[in-house]
């Protein structure tokens, strides 16, 4: 089903809308999920509330890139699952991982003011627009999907140690970019 | 905390990008072999527009007339150029002529150690149209970026679309043109033969229609689950037949 009959759906509030999203969006929700989490059934359970929270939004929200939408509210709750496991030791997903690469982008000593998240979410943006299209997909599977560097290496063809190299040098410049842009984590 | 701070802020960054990062990169192989496969198909239905090229060809290079380009022998470089946006020009002048083979051209780009594949479109035994199908790396690597799909027919901004058809509807307003301009040059485009195994694997895909101010009119297949736009094919003046199917 495409988009739009499924956009139809969510706005005449139809029962079959979710199953439908489900079916469309659904393998690609819990592989997000699963990555963060690194468990198949935490990452159902963070789908079936994603799916929920799409039912919620839309209508009065008419997202453009539907797929991106889902992901991004699976991404934020798998995020805050993982937040309250890693408090009880639990969980062994990439989050862990990916955290300890994106230490390398902080300022050595904590800031003194917080920074605005969306100013920060714009510079981010706005370093990865600098960069060419092979470097922006493979800092955006790692960071955003959450991949492992070797998926990442497979799906963009690479070597690992390539993939390696890139995100620590990205890492560097995008801690350098910020710096250079008044940002201070 | 810092750090899930910066994890989180990634959270809302431009879905171009978020989408972006999902499309799957083939090997370079597979990826060249697409293209290949692409301008295969392209020149076969194209052959009875080139029937006489040996002739219309002088040995020392291929004038387009009529008149885009004008295009010279391997090794020399593009003289002149008329007619097609200058946004086309800018990236075409000056840019070696390396190999011209069977109603293609290949060219040089020296800054990117890049070539650009483009195709003949010969019309009433002149050539007219050369139509851009894909770069390729000194390492193989092919690439074919949605932006140059809107370059090669013509289209430098949303207001040089006419319509849009995408699926059933069509599309002709302009906020909404605009809207899909957007979408769709965010994607990355594939020859058909890539994009035939994304569907395979049920990501699934849409044909889409566009007709240019210029006349033109072209068609690809989009996906929303992969951002991929698959537009290597089907091209025609409006009135005219499809060159293509």
């Amino acid at each position: 089903m495409d988009d739009k009959k499924i956009m139809e759906l969510y706005f005449a509030r139809s029962r079959e809308t979710l199953q439908a999203v489900d079916e469309k969006y659904g393998p690609f929700c819990r592989a997000i999920a699963r990555n963060i989490l690194g468990s198949d059934q935490e990452a159902e359970a963070c789908v079936n509330d994603a799916l929920q929270r799409s039912w919620e939004a839309i209508p009065p929200q008419r997202p453009g890139h539907l797929s991106v939408f889902l992901g991004k509210i699976t991404r934020i709750l798998a995020l805050d699952r993982w937040a309250d496991y890693r408090g009880k030791k639990r969980g062994d997903g990439e989050a862990l991982q990916v955290l300890a690469e994106l230490e390398e982008c902080l300022a050595g000593e904590e800031p003194e003011h917080e920074v605005d998240e969306k100013v920060l979410t714009d510079a981010i943006a706005a370093y990865l627009r600098t960069q060419p299209m092979l470097r922006r997909m493979a800092f955006i599977r790692r960071y955003w999907y959450c991949n492992t560097v070797p998926v990442i290496a497979k799906q963009l063809s690479m070597a690992e140690e390539t993939v390696q190299s890139t995100l620590r040098q990205m890492r560097r410049e995008l801690k350098d970019y910020l710096g250079k842009e008044g940002i201070r984590l | 905390m810092r750090r899930e701070k910066l994890l989180r802020a990634m959270n809302d960054l431009p879905e171009d990008l978020i989408a972006e990062g999902n499309v799957r990169r083939r090997h370079p192989l597979i990826r060249i072999a697409a293209v290949a496969v692409c301008l295969l198909v392209l020149a076969s239905g194209l052959y009875p527009y080139f029937r006489g090229r040996g002739e219309n060809l002088p040995a020392e290079g291929v004038t387009v007339n009529g008149a885009i380009y004008e295009i010279w022998a391997p090794g020399s470089t593009m003289a002149r150029r008329t007619g097609l946006p200058d946004s086309i020009g800018k990236e075409m002048a000056g840019l070696q002529v390396e190999e011209i083979d069977q109603g293609t051209v290949h060219l040089y780009l020296p800054a990117e150690n890049q070539r650009a594949v483009y195709l003949l479109r010969q019309e009433n035994g002149t050539f007219r149209y050369l139509i851009f199908t894909g770069y390729y790396t000194s390492e193989g690597d092919a690439h074919v970026a949605a932006d140059q799909m809107f370059l090669t027919y013509g289209v430098t901004k949303p207001e040089e679309l006419v319509s849009v058809t995408w699926g059933e509807e069509t599309v002709t307003d302009r906020e909404t043109l605009g809207a899909l301009y957007g979408t769709l040059i965010a994607s990355e485009a594939y020859g058909a033969e890539e994009f035939s195994q994304d569907v395979d694997d049920g990501l699934g895909g849409e044909t889409v229609w566009l007709e240019a101010a210029n006349g033109l009119r072209w068609s690809g297949i989009y996906s929303e689950t992969t951002g991929v736009f698959s537009w290597c094919g089907n091209y025609y003046m409006v009135g005219e037949d499809p060159m293509v199917h």
